[in-house]
């Protein structure tokens, strides 16, 4: 027994009854969890790239009418159906056997350019504008 | 289950501390333990952390109860302080009484040293002030408490 007066104070516990010791240890359980922010951030970017795209489809030109211009003279050097040789010239040299009977081969200029007419993105330009 | 032994060693003394300024202090000291669950590196000294968390949180309290009536307050002061009664011939609720006539003062210091284990730097540190006043503020409130109590 401890006769002096912080002894006998120290002696009385304090009441702590009208703890919610359950109450608390759960709320620091979820006090300690972090938060992870990256997927609520990821999933409300892509909503925002979804809304600007779906603005972007409805408000833009639906369709687009595309003027195809076909030059029809021939170039130059082409040569024409009446210049080629008669048919009937081929069928002799055949049937002679002779290949110097042939007449001479007449050089044929590339009629199609080098680089494709159409490519994916001059096709996916014309599609989005 | 660190956290449940510290708030079984510390809470009662801690919500003892938080009525010193006239708050019911189970909200006060359930947040300051959540608040500490949630700290991403723990206090260095974890319990005078603990004290100061709940004595801000006390002061704040106590100035929003400020406008309530004195009775409110004796009534929410009047709930049991103490677990026990009587202990060694002095009794819990007259104990509880002659402390709550002392200034806060004197009732911070002796309830922090005397329940809460905590040293009188630690107490200094806590309220502001030297050691050596909370010390003369300890000595004096003991003095107010064996007048009253009429204990050596």
């Amino acid at each position: 027994m401890n006769d002096t007066l912080p002894g006998r104070l120290g002696s009385l516990k304090p009441s702590g009854a009208s703890l919610d010791r359950d109450g608390m240890l759960f709320a620091a359980g979820r006090a300690s969890v972090k938060p992870r922010r990256i997927w609520p951030a990821l999933a409300g970017l892509f909503a925002i790239t979804q809304c600007v795209s779906l603005v972007l489809l409805l408000n833009g030109p639906r369709t687009r009418d595309v003027e195809v211009v076909v030059d029809s003279t021939p170039r130059p050097g082409t040569p024409t159906v009446e210049s080629l040789p008669a048919p009937s010239i081929y069928v002799k040299a055949l049937r002679t056997a002779d290949p110097e009977a042939l007449p001479p081969i007449i050089a044929v200029p590339a009629v199609l350019p080098d680089e494709p007419i159409w490519t994916i993105k001059s096709i996916s330009s014309v599609v989005i504008d | 289950m660190q956290l449940a032994n510290l708030f079984d060693a510390h809470a009662p003394a801690l919500l003892l501390y938080a009525r010193q300024w006239g708050a019911s202090g189970e909200d006060l000291v359930q947040d300051a333990f959540v608040k500490l669950a949630g700290q991403r590196t723990p206090p260095a000294e974890v319990v005078p952390w603990l004290y100061r968390v709940v004595r801000n949180a006390a002061i704040d309290a106590g100035k929003l109860q400020h406008r309530r009536t004195r009775r409110e307050q004796i009534v929410a002061r009047s709930t049991a302080w103490f677990a026990e009664a009587d202990i060694e011939g002095l009794d819990a609720a007259t104990a509880a009484d002659a402390l709550q006539s002392l200034p806060l003062e004197a009732r911070e210091v002796i309830v922090a040293h005397l329940w809460g284990g905590l040293t009188f730097e630690q107490i200094a540190a806590l309220a502001g002030t030297s050691a050596s006043t909370a010390y003369r503020h300890y000595q004096a409130g003991l003095d107010r408490l064996r007048e009253k109590l009429r204990v050596p």
